[in-house]
This record gives C-alpha cells, sequence and structure tokens, in this order.
C-alpha cells in the first residue's frame, strides 16, 4: 500500500511526437505514483494523452523527457530485451480489443508470458488452467479466440495479464468492446486482482468504471487537471 | 450499374492505388517480370533465329533446286537432258581439305566453284558464303579463307598458304557462312577431279517454272534433289517455346498476386462494408475491382514490353558475336508482344477474382463489425484439388511416348494441372498442419497457426513455391540420370594419361620430365595421302571409336598401356587392341579413295583401352614397306602428343603442363580429371533460378504477412516477446511455407522428370539424386529462414501510441 515503495513512478514525463507539421506535445510534463495493490483509472477526452501514458507505464515506448521507473527500475537506456523481460515479468497489459492471439488457443494465449519466460511446458499450461478458473472460462481451454464471445476473449485476456506472478495490470479501455454486463464483470474481476495485491491502471471513458478505482485521474491535453480518491466501490448488480 | 455508379467506384479504386502506391506497384512489377522476360526473349529469339529463307539460302544460295551426287559427266548430262531449256545449272563442290602454312596444318570445310560463278557470272552460290573483304579467287592459284583460318595461320590478304592438292595459293579475301561466322572455310575454283566431297548442281530456274513439280520429276527419274522447302524445313519454334516457358512466369505471377490481393482486400473489409452499406452490390464492387487490376496489370504489360524491347535492343549489337552468324534485322514480334500483354492482364485479373469475389461478399454486419470475419473452410477446394491432381498424374502417366503432338501436350499439360490441384488444395494442407502443431516450439507454432489461419493468402505462395522448386527437383532427376549414363560410358583416356594437342604438342610433351613413363606422338597412317583405314569383315566399332590406324614407336606402345605386345611389335605386326571374336578378314585401304593396302601379320592383345585411343597400332618403322606415311590421326590438324605417367595424372600435373603450354596458343591439355560432369552445371543454373524465384516469392510473402499480422506482432510484444524470439516467428513463418511448398515439390518434380526420360526414349535410367533433392527441399527454407531473421527488427515500437485495430 501507500507505504509500500512505489511499483510505478512517472517523474516528470514529457512525450513530444514529431510529425511534418512540427512537434506535437502528447503527454506532461507528468508526476505520477501507483503503489502495490492500488488501482488507478486515467480518464479524459480523447487525444488527452492516456493511451501514451499507458505505453510508458507498460514500457511500450520512452519518454522524450523525465524518467519513468518500474519496480525500481529506470527505463530510459534499458535494452529491449531487458524491457522485454519486464513486460514478461512485471507488467500484464489488457487492450481493449484484438487482445488475444488469434492462432493459439485461449490456454495458449493465457500461457504465452509464461513460455516466452522459458518456464516449463507442463508448468505454464497448469498455471493457464489455474489462472482460467480464477475467470471462469477453464471449460473453453482449449477454444480459439474467434470461437469465443468479446466478453470471453476479454476474461482470457485478463487472465493472460495476472498469470505467473506479475503485478502492474494495465488496462486499455478493456470494456469497450463489450456489452454492460459484461464489462461490469471485467472490472469486478480486475478489482478482485487488485484486493489480491497487484496494482492497476485503467484507461476508461467510462465513469461508472473508473469508480472500481482507488483514485481517478482526470487528464486534459496530457497534464492532469484532477486527481480523486474515491473511498468506496460503487455498489453494483450481482 | 449505372456510369456514375461506375465512376464513383472507379474513383474509389484509383485512391486505393494512390494511397497504396507500393501495392499498386507491386502488382504492375509482377506482370511486368515475366512480361520482359517473354518479349526480350522472344524478341531475341526472332533475331538469332534463321527463318526458312535463311536455311535455304545458306544451303541453296539464290537456286531453286539442289541436286546431289553429280560426280560423273554421264549424270550430268543425264540431269541437263530432263531440265528446261532456259535453266541455269551452277556446279558445286564442297568437301573437307587441310591448308597448310610452315608449322601449322589445318583441316576446314572447301566450297569449289567454277571461275566464271565466282566472277559473280551466277547468282546461284548468293548467301551460302558471304566475301568479307578482298575479291573470290579467280584461278587454281588463288583462295579465299575465312578469317578465323587466317588468324589460326596467322596469314593475311596477299599472302600464301598450300591446300591439299595443287600450287601454292594467293589469300584474294575472306569468306564466312552468315550462318556460322566462325567455321574455317575455304572457296577455291574447282579443279578438273575433285576426290571425295558432294558434287552438287544448284539450278536456277526461269519465274514462271513449277520448282515442286520439276523436283518431282527429277527425284522420279533417281536424282537426290533438295528444294528450297526441304532445305528451309525444320528448326523453328523458339521464340515460342520461349512464350510457353513465360506461361510458367505467368502462373507464378498470378498467384503471388492472388496473395496479394488476399491480403490487400481483407484490409480493406470495413471500406468495402461501407460500399456495400451506400449501396452498391457484390457483383459492382468485384466489378469495380477487376477494372482497377486489369489497369495496373496492362500499364505493368506495357512496361515489361518497354523494358523486354530495350533489353533486347541493347544486347543487339553483340548479337552476331555471339552466335557467330549473320543475324536478321531488330524486329519484336508483335503476336508474341500481344500475347504476353493478354497473359499478363488476364493472370492478374484471374488472381483477382477469388479474392475480390470473397471480399464482396462478406456479409455487411461482419464487414462493419470488429471482429473478424471467419475464414473460409480449409476444405472448400479439396475436391476440385485432387480431381486436377489426378487427370495430371493420368495425362503423365498414360501419356503415349512417342513424342508427338499429344505427348508434348500431356507433359506440358499434365504438371500444370497438377500444380493447380496442389494449390486448390494448399489450403487444406495449411489448415490441417495448424491443428497438428500444439507441440512445436512457439515461434513455429504461431507461425504454423498463422498460415492456417491466413491459408487464402498463404496457398498460392505454397504453390507458387511449388511449382518453381519443381522444376528444380525435375533438373535434378534429369542430371542425375543423363551423368548415371555418362559415367557408365568408357573413360576418354587412362587415369595416367595426358593429351597435348596442338601446334606445340611435341614441346611441351618432352618438356614435362616429372614422372613420365612414357611419351609419344599420336601419329596416324595414312597411304597416297589419306589416312588408311582397318576394318573387319563383320566389325561394327563401338560409337567414339574409330578404325584408323596408330603409329610410333615402343613409346606409343607404353602410353597407350599395350607393352604385352611388345614382341610382336617389333616384329612389324599389326596389334589390333580388343578386336571381336569371329570378325572375319581384316582389309585395310585408305580413307577416301579405297586403295587397298596389305595387311601384315594381325596380333591380337586384350587390355582396357579408352575411347579415345586407337583401335590398331602400327611399329613406324615399317610403314616404308607399305608405302605408307604417318600424319595426324582423324579429327586432328596436328599430330597430338600421348603422355603416360607412372602413377595417376594429378592437377599438379595437369597444372605444369598448362602451364608449359600457356605461351602457345591453340596448344590444349586433357585428361580424364578433366573430365567434369558435364550436365551439373545445367541443375545448378535450374536451382539457382528456382531459388531466386522462391526468395522473391517468400519475401513478397513475408511482407504481407508481417502488414497483416502488425497486431499480432504488437501484442506479442506488450507481453513481452523477446526481440529474438519475434525475428524467430518472422523467420519461421518464412521458413515454413517455403519447407511446405518444397516438400510438396518432390513428388511434384519427380513425376514430369519420369515422363520426360519415358518420352525422350533415351538409354538413360531414373536416377534419383537423394543430395540434389535435399538441397532442393532444404536450401530454400534455410535460406529464407536465415534471411528473414537477419534481416527482420525484433522490436515493433510503435510510432503513436498503440493503435489496436
Amino acid at each position: 500500500m501507500k507505504s509500500d515503495p512505489p511499483l510505478l513512478q512517472l517523474v516528470n514525463v514529457t512525450r513530444v511526437y514529431h510529425s511534418d507539421a512540427g512537434p506535437v506535445p502528447a503527454l506532461g510534463p507528468l508526476s505520477l505514483d501507483l503503489h502495490p495493490g492500488e488501482f488507478v483509472a486515467i480518464m479524459g477526452p480523447s487525444g488527452s494523452g492516456k493511451s501514451t501514458l499507458l505505453a510508458l507505464a507498460g514500457a511500450l515506448d520512452q519518454p522524450t523527457a523525465g524518467q519513468v521507473i518500474l519496480a525500481g527500475q529506470n527505463l530510459a537506456g534499458a535494452t529491449p530485451t531487458a524491457l522485454a523481460e519486464l513486460r514478461r515479468r512485471v507488467i500484464g497489459y489488457i487492450f481493449q480489443d484484438l487482445n488475444l492471439l488469434p492462432g493459439l488457443t485461449a490456454a495458449e494465449n493465457v500461457a504465452l508470458p509464461l513460455e516466452l519466460d522459458e518456464t516449463p511446458a507442463a508448468s505454464a499450461r497448469q498455471a493457464a488452467t489455474q489462472a482460467l478458473t480464477e475467470v471462469g472460462l477453464a471449460h473453453l481451454a482449449q477454444r480459439f479466440p474467434d470461437d469465443l464471445s468479446g466478453g470471453e476473449q476479454q476474461r482470457v485476456a485478463i487472465a493472460r495479464a495476472f498469470v505467473g506472478h506479475r503485478r502492474l495490470l494495465l488496462a486499455d479501455e478493456p470494456t469497450g468492446a463489450l456489452d454492460s454486463v459484461t464489462g461490469e464483470n471485467v472490472m469486478r474481476l480486475l478489482h478482485s486482482q487488485t484486493r489480491a495485491g497487484r496494482t492497476a491502471l485503467l484507461v476508461t471513458h467510462n465513469a461508472a468504471h473508473a469508480a472500481w478505482a482507488d483514485r481517478v485521474i482526470y487528464l486534459r491535453d496530457g497534464l492532469v487537471a484532477d486527481e480523486v480518491v474515491a473511498p468506496q466501490p460503487p455498489a453494483t448488480t450481482p | 450499374m449505372t456510369r456514375p455508379a461506375r465512376r464513383a467506384l472507379a474513383r474509389v479504386e484509383w485512391r486505393q492505388v494512390r494511397h497504396h502506391p507500393r501495392r499498386a506497384a507491386l502488382v504492375m512489377l509482377l506482370v511486368a517480370v515475366p512480361v520482359a522476360a517473354v518479349v526480350g526473349g522472344s524478341t531475341l529469339a526472332t533475331i538469332i533465329e534463321p527463318t526458312a529463307e535463311n536455311r535455304a539460302t545458306a544451303e541453296l544460295g539464290r537456286a531453286a533446286l539442289a541436286v546431289d551426287g553429280l560426280a560423273t559427266h554421264n549424270e550430268r548430262q543425264r540431269l541437263a537432258a530432263r531440265l528446261p531449256a532456259d535453266a541455269r545449272v551452277t556446279r558445286l563442290f564442297t568437301g573437307g581439305e587441310d591448308v597448310h602454312v610452315p608449322g601449322h596444318r589445318l583441316r576446314a570445310r572447301v566450297f569449289a566453284l567454277e571461275p566464271a560463278t565466282l566472277n559473280r557470272t551466277s547468282p546461284a552460290t548468293d548467301g551460302i558464303f558471304v566475301l568479307q573483304s578482298g575479291r573470290l579467287p579467280t584461278n587454281s592459284g588463288e583462295v579465299a579463307l575465312a578469317p578465323s583460318l587466317l588468324q589460326a595461320l596467322d596469314r593475311g590478304v596477299g599472302q600464301q598458304v598450300t591446300l591439299t592438292y595443287g600450287p601454292r595459293r594467293t589469300i584474294t579475301g575472306t569468306v564466312v557462312l552468315p550462318e556460322s561466322t566462325a567455321d574455317p572455310v575455304i572457296v577455291r575454283t574447282r579443279a578438273v577431279v575433285e576426290h571425295g566431297g558432294l558434287h552438287r548442281a544448284l539450278i536456277t530456274l526461269p519465274n514462271d517454272t513449277d520448282a515442286a513439280a520439276l523436283a518431282d520429276r527429277l527425284r522420279a527419274a533417281g536424282f537426290d534433289v533438295t528444294t528450297r522447302n526441304d532445305a528451309g524445313a525444320g528448326g523453328g519454334g523458339l521464340a515460342d517455346l520461349l512464350f510457353l516457358l513465360g506461361v510458367i512466369g505467368f502462373f507464378e505471377a498470378a498467384l503471388v498476386i492472388a496473395a496479394t490481393f488476399a491480403v490487400s482486400l481483407r484490409r480493406r473489409r470495413y471500406e468495402i462494408g461501407l460500399l456495400g452499406a451506400t449501396g452498391a452490390t457484390p457483383r459492382d464492387i468485384t466489378h469495380a475491382i477487376l477494372i482497377a487490376t486489369a489497369a495496373l496489370a496492362l500499364v505493368g504489360g506495357l512496361l515489361g514490353t518497354t523494358v523486354g524491347t530495350l533489353g533486347a535492343a541493347v544486347l543487339y549489337p553483340w548479337l552476331d558475336g555471339w552466335n557467330e552468324r549473320h543475324n536478321g534485322p531488330f524486329r519484336v514480334p508483335p503476336l508474341h508482344t500481344a500475347g504476353a500483354i493478354l497473359m499478363g492482364v488476364a493472370a492478374a485479373i484471374a488472381a483477382a477474382a477469388g479474392p475480390a469475389r470473397r471480399a464482396a461478399r462478406i456479409p455487411l454486419r461482419v464487414a462493419l463489425g470488429a471482429r473478424r470475419p471467419p475464414a473460409d473452410r480449409a476444405d472448400r477446394w479439396i475436391a476440385l484439388g485432387l480431381t486436377l491432381i489426378l487427370i495430371g498424374v493420368g495425362l503423365l502417366t498414360l501419356l503415349p511416348r512417342d513424342r508427338g503432338p499429344l505427348s508434348f501436350a500431356a507433359i506440358v499439360l499434365g504438371p500444370l494441372l497438377a500444380l493447380l490441384g496442389c494449390g486448390a488444395c494448399s489450403p487444406w494442407i495449411l489448415g490441417l498442419l495448424a491443428r497438428a502443431a500444439a507441440r512445436l516450439p512457439l515461434a513455429w507454432r504461431l507461425a504454423v497457426r498463422d498460415a492456417g489461419r491466413f491459408r487464402q493468402r498463404n496457398g498460392p505462395v505454397v504453390t507458387a513455391v511449388l511449382a518453381g522448386m519443381a522444376m528444380s527437383v525435375t533438373a535434378a532427376i534429369l542430371v542425375a540420370s543423363v551423368e548415371r549414363a555418362l559415367a557408365d560410358l568408357p573413360t576418354p583416356y587412362r587415369d595416367d594419361q595426358v593429351r597435348i594437342d596442338g601446334p606445340a604438342a611435341e614441346r611441351v610433351a618432352t618438356s614435362l620430365t616429372r614422372s613420365v613413363r612414357a611419351r609419344a606422338p599420336l601419329a596416324a597412317v595414312y597411304h597416297a595421302g589419306q589416312p588408311l583405314r582397318a576394318r573387319f569383315e563383320h566389325d561394327r566399332p563401338e560409337p567414339g571409336q574409330h578404325e584408323w590406324i596408330a603409329c610410333g614407336d615402343e613409346s606409343l606402345l607404353e602410353t597407350l598401356g599395350a607393352e604385352q605386345a611388345r614382341d610382336a611389335f617389333r616384329a612389324g605386326h599389326l596389334i589390333a587392341i580388343n578386336p571381336p571374336e569371329d570378325a572375319g578378314p581384316l582389309t585395310l585401304t585408305n580413307w577416301i579413295a579405297g586403295l587397298p593396302v596389305t595387311p601384315p601379320p594381325l596380333h591380337p592383345v586384350r587390355f582396357p583401352q579408352q575411347v579415345r585411343g586407337p583401335r590398331f597400332i602400327l611399329n613406324q618403322a615399317c610403314l616404308a614397306e607399305m608405302n605408307c606415311t604417318p600424319g595426324p590421326p582423324l579429327r586432328a590438324t596436328l599430330t597430338p602428343w600421348l603422355i603416360r605417367f607412372d602413377r595417376t595424372v594429378t592437377a599438379d600435373d595437369l597444372a605444369d603442363a598448362r602451364q608449359q603450354a600457356a605461351p602457345w596458343p591453340g596448344t590444349t591439355v586433357d585428361a580424364n580429371l578433366l573430365n567434369v560432369r558435364p550436365a551439373q552445371a545445367v541443375y545448378y543454373v535450374a536451382l539457382g533460378l528456382c531459388l531466386l524465384t522462391g526468395v522473391i516469392i517468400i519475401s513478397i510473402a513475408t511482407t504481407l504477412s508481417a502488414t497483416e499480422s502488425a497486431d499480432d506482432a504488437r501484442v506479442l510484444h506488450a507481453i513481452g516477446a523477446s526481440p529474438g524470439l519475434l525475428r524467430r516467428h518472422r523467420a519461421a513463418q518464412a521458413g515454413y511455407l517455403a519447407l511446405l511448398g518444397c516438400v510438396l515439390a518432390v513428388p511434384a518434380g519427380i513425376l514430369p522428370a519420369i515422363s520426360l526420360l519415358e518420352t525422350a526414349n533415351l538409354p538413360v535410367g531414373f536416377v534419383i539424386p537423394w543430395g540434389q533433392l535435399a538441397l532442393s527441399v532444404l536450401g530454400l527454407p534455410i535460406l529464407t529462414f536465415a534471411g528473414t531473421w537477419l534481416l527482420t527488427r525484433g522490436t515493433t515500437p510503435p510510432a503513436r501510441p498503440v493503435a489496436w485495430r
């Protein structure tokens, strides 16, 4: 919790893109700390820098200025291999859609980060089955993504995000393509993972989903416009 | 569809071309390359290939008929009695003759004509040979020679040479044969008596004479007649053959275009859905796509025509030197050119039709939805594919083996249908293998599953690779079979022999001292100026064996390995090497005139003799008694020398001999060591071309795959795939498609090889070259895997925040 050292620190981070028309500031300067077990939601209009922030936090992009420190490691100057290792071992990513590799079964998709980390195949399969059981999809383990519904796919993606011992879950509008009931279930699942000690950073347009978070940060034009601490999760439909 | 609707859809397609210029350029290029090859090749073939008129002129000049075998006055009189009164007869003698200068003697083809003919009073011989410089000879003291002869003899116009018969002659000019400009040729005036050779009457007829009817009448009277049609017959068809080979190029191009369209139209799914939502029917959309494809292909075809024509034009000035003939004027064959452009356009339309139809028929709800449309059933074309394969195999196995047109059509159609069948089955095979990939390492599992998922794209790619590599398999089998047949033939020399030919043969032979056991000139016995021939009454020499008699001292016996016959040799016996049993009595005659010589006692010996060795040996010391002299053996202009080492000839021995021969142009060294496998080069050229084609196809397929699987790569990247894994994944995609195509190419290549060998009806057995097959099967996968691994970056950093659609 807050007493623990932050899992993710963004210190005066700036990201500027360069286009033919000149430099385009996308984010920052912005500072943000995420502590273990914390669930933070990012909201803001399109172009406010939410996805840029998530990409920086997920070691998918490098800031133009400032520092990103993940699990005590400064990402500036890290090699591509070291960044890939961080993404495998520390970060779990959930996207809005096209989350899963369509060529792999649900179980293979969930086991993928472990396989990438050279976990023996049997252990990886076992951990994947367990993760799928946690999200209630053990019976669909051998299905390919195209044979699953949108909600099922997203639950498989969440299972993949927390399989193993990864501590930071990054979710980019994970409910955007889902109906409200399925979206609610996904949020509950995400929330339960943070209660189990994982840290989550959620980008969403949906205020109801943001209300699940411990903290909601509002971005506008790449800067923090507001920050709200939500003391309690909202009452939801069962 | 109304005109405004057509225009609107055309505009959409045009914008697509403008927004995706590289994709449009790829389609144009895929059409342009085979068109350029066919147009360029056909143009060159048309230029270099003699026409029927060229062939007729080379043999008959301007004459309407030729009558051969008119050596005697009576025969000529008999012919004259049967010709129209105003027919004109030009007598031409052709044969072989030696031309000498001190230190050189070369054999050349001779044309002998009446002085009046050479004075150009008769046009009959125009075109048989061409005067290059100087003038033609007009009397028995003059001669015209080919430039190649002048160069070899180191002589020029105005200098003198001696022919086999007659006085010394002054060189008056240079002549060449228009269809074979490098041939050594002699033009001189006729002698009163000509020995051997062909006596021919060239008959020029008035315009209104029916040459064919006259030829029939002369044949009926027993004359050997050649008409211009006879002389011009045969040959030709090289441009047609190139066009047929070009069809393979169009087939390959069509497959790659199909893969390109499968990707591009899948990526345009949403846009096509929008067109449908705004009222365009699937038929309208398909038509618009096909019209745009046809336009691109037409531009590609015109581009290819331009490149092919320019390429041929660039090469044109060098052609006469390369193929050593007076080639025709530069001319682009219009039918082949139009055919190539039409084939290119047709191939592109046929390739685009399937993907366009599929894309236009995706339900709008699916096209406009976020989810991927379901893939086509993998076994959709399996029945058609198997039927085509069965028909193709049936054609190849049941075809008549008579080298007739039906047999030729079956050899062309059989593999083509089998390949199309494989193409139709390949999506099913890809789907089947994708289901069995669970235990593969991750990179390969992803590659195999991706290949199965995008089978519409990968099916044509596998077929294109299969088609290309099948040709290398066919070439490997044909080459190996021919080589095995060649290897079964006797070797030209013993392993310890070296033969030296040319003007400095003696000098080089005597300069070699290391490990030499014996050396001797390989001279032949001559009688009355002609080689002496030994012939048993019931003997039939093996192919390559000759009936000339070698002569020399005891060194010759040793160089030939016949030292066991030394005593008989000393006694003046004629040594017969491996004579057949019950061959009958032996007669000796000179080569052309047939003058008999009394044979000395015969002494048969048996030992492993090589094909280029003589069958008879005589002691040179005994020649004078037989009224004979030594001279060069058959097919040699100078006496070669034979060396026998006391061990097997090594590369160092050869290098030493060559070094000694180097200062003497025309002096050559030969040994068994140089008896290299001649057909291997054909296989490696075929393999190289097939590999190049395969690499290009796989490169395009890998690029298409990278485009289409970009989202998957981003997901992999985001969940922590190492750069190495991303590279292995891309490399595995390339290697897997190549491997599948190459494995299927083995049966696809073996069948045509069997059919070709059986149809050719040659004494060549069927051989499977496992090494070359392994090279054909594994070469391309290894090359493409390694190439892709080296050229692919392992990271896919998004330039912008990830757009996950």
